[in-house]
């Protein structure tokens, strides 16, 4: 499952989903907005974009690592300190390949999907880009 | 023939988020970004001094690269998509 998504996600109905009888681990990835001095993030994708990109890394994956499943979930739209970000779920029948599974997923996920982040500050002035360097 | 222009994050703040422009015919992408960058704040943020386009400026038409097109010079035809935006960061 690949999805950008305004909504909210259930991590436990998720790595419930993932369970399967080949897999022996499932390693996940929960991003969530951090407190560095900021109310929150505003997260905008170019979703069609976003979409095929981490279909095209969830490919890389399955070939590169023994995996059985790799699921995704990036959120946008205006979150708070706290909220999920981001879920990466592997499923693999051995722990080594879930974790470099995992990892693969979400370097290149920063490296090449179409997602910016914006901090909003807590006294209401315009936020910074997170990246951005002019 | 009306071009559909997304552009992101920053550049989205300063060039319009969803943009329909009217171009003529024929028009490449170096023609859209003379219109698109028609404010000093817009051509600063997309062009260096010398008047090249700044390195992290990705521009993509149909969902390709230009670099994969023909650059600059890629003709743009009616109902055309252009997404413009920096380095990504999400996660």
């Amino acid at each position: 499952m690949i999805e950008v998504t305004e909504d909210d996600f259930n991590v436990g109905k998720i790595l419930n989903d993932a369970k399967h009888p080949d897999n022996g681990a499932l390693v996940t990835f929960l991003g969530i907005v951090r407190d560095d001095g900021i109310s929150g993030m505003e997260i905008e994708s170019y979703t069609d974009l976003a979409v095929q990109e981490l279909n095209t890394i969830e490919k890389e994956a399955l070939e590169r690592f023994n995996i059985r499943s790799l699921d995704v979930i990036h959120r946008t739209g205006t979150l708070s300190v706290g909220d999920n970000i981001l879920l990466i779920v592997c499923g693999a029948p051995h722990r080594k390949d879930a974790f470099a599974a995992c990892e693969y997923m979400i370097d290149e996920l920063k490296k090449r999907v179409q997602v910016w982040k914006k901090e909003l500050h807590k006294d209401g002035a315009n936020g910074k880009w997170v990246g951005e360097e002019t | 023939m009306i071009i559909r222009v997304k552009a992101f994050a920053r550049f989205g703040e300063v060039l319009g988020k969803e943009l329909a422009l009217e171009l003529d015919h024929g028009s490449d992408i170096d023609g859209l970004l003379a219109l698109l960058c028609a404010s000093q704040d817009a051509y600063d943020l997309i062009f260096d001094e010398s008047g090249t386009i700044r390195d992290y400026v990705t521009i993509l038409k149909g969902g390709r690269h230009i670099q994969s097109l023909d650059g600059v010079r890629t003709v743009l035809k009616d109902g055309d998509e252009v997404a413009i935006f920096p380095p990504v960061a999400g996660g």
